[in-house]
């Protein structure tokens, strides 16, 4: 049900910003655009599996905990 | 498979865009079947081609007479009968035509023939000379009456026009109680003399074309030359110029043609009924757009603000002119957002409603089998059943079916436990404020269904998401290239929007619309300043 | 400028920075868990140091008067920085845009719709914004004015409504906290509610403003906004005084306590279709900034197509960012600060300094 949904939405993404893209040729836009697509899509997926992605906010702060660099609570 | 499907589709949406990149440069119009018949020299055979151009109808009269001194010459008068005013035709060419003492000449040169009948015996004032059967063609068509002399390759198209027409009465759908009642007619001519009588400037424009393939509709723009926009005009010209369509019926067909957002639920091209209405929007430098048969004539470009707007506002004093704008927009969003508040409330906020009324609500839900959003949506739906319903009655069955529409849909639902009392109360108010704004009443219907499915499904904050969206993609929608919603700016746009300000506080034409003579009028003393004391008068005690 | 071609005027731009930090607001307890009752004095001093950080800006406006950020650090640090810098901005503005959605996700959770997966309130929102940001950027200018204003109203009528309910012993005690909370304090503040103006660095090439405008509306915006959050958290001090920090969002307690006569006992539903309004405002600079930063990193115009997958992005970045509230409002106080002030303050800084360098030497050549 969540996965259907999902390559509905992104389906409907696509068709109404992919295609007049490929319609206008301009390579740089649909890379731009898949840039963020693909990733999107990806985490849908991994979101509706309920697949933790580590965060990168999360991650940064680690590292700025273990250089010391932080308020204590 | 899938793939040689997919792959099939992408070359064909490839190759549409080139196709539509290489039309798109040039649109030349389709090269309109002209077979160019010229008026001959023989009568008997340029009638026949009349006749057979005009697929031989049987109201197609021929009428052969013979004039000039002891009747040398020989013509033929063609008309459409039920086109023609017979009086005309007697009193204006035949009779004339009659008594006209030419000299018979042994060649006669069909120039000064033609001039001859044209400037001795005619007595019309409007005779055109033409030289191609489509134009007697056009002309019959349009109650003109064709006149052909033997031996002359030329024909004379004369203004006969006489057909039955409505006469100027109070349109039925803008009644007033203060203003003028008269009411654009079917006629053309009848509608711009309207408009002429009111603005009796010389820069107030017309200009008139035919658009329709088959039904050649006679349509005709009026603005003031040194008000409009240029932008404006020039957008609407080139957008009228550019239709090829078979026929336009109404006005509507035009409307549908030039909007700048014909999917919108918005309208972006107002109309109107009334000459004062039409004559106080050009003055703004609006373009008025009349159509041949139909007494709606349209205004370009329109805004949000004019759904508020009727002419009675500017006839009728400040205070409650400005009153009855407010009490209408309040209406709107009554209109708009009443059953959804209702949903969202009892459904996620019972906290909100007062204990009392609470109680009411809670009780009248307690037998019915639907929940909220379904009741709802049964009763809207079940008004515009009622309301489309009512507008195609015949009116013998009317009364009779507006009973049953009131006893079934309100009394006997709510008693029959299918939806609770609330439910129809909220519906009936939501449904007579959507007459408040006529000119949006479409809209305002699905609004509504799309703000209650929102409320239904996430409450109060579908609600604000809901109405967010419709803010901005109203500001983001233009008329003509003129912003839509100039909402929130704090230009002189504001003094007829929400309030009416006084006349004589209106001193510039609305912005973005009007290009020249910005200023309406000249200077003004508001009436609550004191006039100026003159010599020997003694204070006030 | 090249890649939207709308312009919005002064006044707009100026509207657009009050609202921006209007729906602050909203992040109170941010700050409130940290300094309690001291609240207000951490704010005065993040104000502060803010307009220091407003006159980096504002230098930068001046000196490159139609580049977008990206755009100067293309032409200060040469191409090859410039571009990763680029890409560390575009990070730095797609989680700007998904904290915010999570804020607004979590208020909206809170006041509205209790059983609503968060997903769906994060969805409806994006949409909407989505079709804001598609509008360009005069859409965005016309509409923050309006809603400033309406924010400012309705902060002083709620002050009023509640006037009665005022303690002024709730401040006390006073400056008993140990320095280090005060330093805290004043850096989250600094750096989370007010840094975030960094982003009108991209905006700033479509405004039609000169050199002394900018100034004017620059600070008058930012003052504007700072006093309606200092007002806002004086009234939540002084009426709930140290137990602040135990409720999520203090103004909605505070304005349930106040009554409105017997039948409108819900005042604060007000506040919060304010608030969220003005937060739904921040994040559609903010996701306009991110897809124009796309898209000059891209180096194409057609922006507009690349709002929709951006906007998936954002949503489903968003809910992998932070496993709870918990986990956000300590990051937020502990580390963000930090990782921020890189952003806000040091590039930007740094930048000015070098390009005040290389424009002395070529005067000084010629």
């Amino acid at each position: 049900m969540g996965i259907l949904a999902i390559v509905i939405v992104f389906a409907i993404i696509a068709w109404i910003d992919l295609l007049p893209l490929i319609r206008k040729r301009s390579w740089k836009g649909i890379a731009a655009l898949l840039f963020f697509f693909i990733p999107a899509l990806v985490l849908a997926v991994l979101w509706n599996y309920k697949i933790q992605v580590p965060s990168t906010l999360l991650t940064l702060g680690e590292a700025l905990k273990s250089m010391g660099i932080s308020y204590k609570p | 498979m899938i793939f040689k499907f997919i792959s099939r589709k992408i070359k064909f949406l490839l190759h549409a865009a080139k196709q539509k990149e290489s039309d798109v440069e040039k649109e030349e119009p389709e090269k309109k079947e002209i077979t160019k018949d010229s008026v001959k020299k023989q009568l008997s055979s340029n009638v026949s081609n009349l006749k057979k151009r005009l697929s031989n109808s049987s109201d197609l009269k021929i009428h052969y007479f013979r004039t000039g001194k002891d009747g040398c010459y020989t013509g033929a008068l063609a008309f459409i009968d039920g086109l023609v005013s017979n009086t005309l035709i007697t009193e204006s060419i035949l009779r004339p035509l009659t008594v006209w003492e030419a000299q018979s000449e042994q060649e006669p040169d069909e120039e000064k023939l033609m001039d001859g009948v044209i400037e001795q015996a005619l007595c019309s004032g409007e005779i055109e000379k033409i030289l191609e059967l489509p134009q007697a063609v056009a002309g019959c068509l349009s109650g003109d009456t064709v006149l052909f002399m033997e031996g002359c390759a030329s024909a004379l198209v004369i203004s006969t026009k006489g057909w039955d027409k409505r006469s100027v009465s109070e349109p039925q759908s803008e009644t007033v109680v203060r203003g003028p009642r008269e009411g654009f007619t079917e006629n053309l001519r009848t509608n711009t003399s309207l408009i002429r009588r009111k603005i009796k400037s010389g820069k107030l424009h017309v200009e008139n074309m035919k658009i329709g393939r088959k039904t050649q509709t006679d349509i005709c723009l009026m603005y003031l030359e040194d008000v409009v926009s240029s932008d404006v005009i020039r957008t609407v010209k080139s957008r009228m110029k550019q239709l090829d369509v078979d026929a336009i019926l109404e006005s509507g067909y035009i409307e549908e043609y030039i909007e700048d957002a014909p999917l919108s639920p918005f309208p972006t091209v107002g109309y109107t009924e009334k000459p004062d209405v039409a004559a106080g929007k050009i003055l703004e430098g609006r373009i008025a757009i009349i159509v041949d048969g139909t007494p709606f004539v349209l205004t370009a470009p329109m805004l949000f603000v004019e759904s508020f707007q009727t002419t009675e506002d500017y006839y009728t004093r400040t205070i409650y002119a400005s009153l009855m704008r407010v009490t209408r927009f309040i209406g709107y969003l009554i209109t708009i957002f009443a059953p959804g508040i209702y949903i969202s409330l009892s459904d996620f906020h019972q906290e909100i409603i007062p204990t009392t009324l609470l109680f009411t609500i809670a009780n009248a839900r307690e037998g019915t089998p639907f929940p909220v959003f379904v009741e709802t949506l049964i009763m809207v739906f079940a008004f515009e059943i009622i309301r489309e319903a009512g507008i195609r009655l015949p009116r013998p069955v009317g009364q009779a079916i507006s009973i049953v529409g009131a006893l079934v849909m309100g009394d006997a639902a709510v008693s029959a436990g299918l939806v609770g009392a609330p439910v129809v109360i909220v519906v009936a108010i939501t449904a007579v404020s959507a007459f408040l704004v006529p000119s949006q009443s479409d809209s305002v219907s699905m609004l509504r269904v799309a703000m209650m499915a929102l409320a239904s499904f996430t409450g109060w904050y579908g609600l604000a998401m809901g109405s967010l969206a419709i803010l901005l993609y109203l500001g983001s929608l233009t008329s003509f290239g003129v912003p839509y919603f100039d909402g929130f700016s704090w230009n002189h746009n504001l003094q007829d929007s929400l309030v009416r300000m006084p006349l004589w506080t209106m001193v510039k034409r609305p912005k973005y619309i009007a290009e020249g003579n910005i200023t309406r009028i000249g200077k003004i003393d508001p009436p609550l300043r004191p006039h100026k004391k003159e010599e020997g008068e003694d204070e006030d005690l | 400028m090249r890649i939207d071609k709308g312009r919005i005027s002064g006044k707009q731009f100026m509207f657009a920075i009050a609202c921006f930090i209007q729906s602050s607001g909203l992040l109170t307890s941010f700050v409130s868990g940290v300094t309690k009752q001291d609240s207000w004095l951490v704010i005065l001093l993040g104000s502060i140091f803010s307009l220091l950080m407003l006159w980096v800006y504002r230098r930068l406006m001046i000196v490159f008067p139609d580049k977008n950020l990206l755009e100067i650090f293309e032409e200060t640090y040469g191409k090859v920085i410039g571009k990763i810098l680029g890409v560390l901005y575009l990070f730095f503005f797609f989680t700007l845009s998904a904290l915010n959605l999570i804020d607004l996700g979590n208020f909206t959770k809170l006041t509205a719709t209790r059983e609503t997966p968060m997903v769906v309130l994060i969805l409806m929102c994006i949409v909407v914004a989505a079709i804001a940001v598609r509008g360009g950027i005069d859409l965005v200018g016309k509409y923050s004015t309006a809603f400033s204003v309406v924010a400012v109203v309705i902060v002083i009528i709620s002050t009023l409504l509640v006037v009665y309910q005022m303690d002024f012993e709730n401040f006390l005690p006073s400056f008993r906290l140990p320095i280090i909370k005060y330093i805290q304090g004043t850096h989250i503040v600094t750096a989370i509610p007010f840094g975030e103006l960094v982003v009108f660095l991209m905006i700033h090439p479509n405004v039609k403003q000169s050199n002394k405008e900018i100034t004017k509306n620059l600070f008058i915006g930012f003052i504007l906004g700072a006093i309606t959050v200092f007002m806002v958290v004086l009234r939540d001090i002084a009426v709930l005084g140290n137990i602040m920090d135990v409720f999520t969002v203090p103004s909605l307690v505070t304005l349930h306590l106040a009554n409105f006569g017997v039948s409108m006992s819900r005042i604060e539903i007000l506040f919060a279709i304010i608030l969220i309004i003005l937060l739904f405002f921040k994040i559609v600079i903010l996701y306009y900034v991110s897809v124009i930063a796309m898209a000059h990193l891209f180096k194409t115009k057609a922006y507009k197509r690349l709002v929709l997958s951006a906007g998936a992005f954002i949503v489903f970045y968003s809910m992998t960012l932070y496993p709870s509230g918990i986990a956000h409002s300590t990051s937020g106080q502990e580390t963000i600060p930090f990782l921020w002030t890189v952003y806000e303050f040091i590039i930007p800084l740094v930048t000015i300094i070098v390009a005040k360098f290389k424009k002395n030497p070529k005067k000084q050549e010629a």
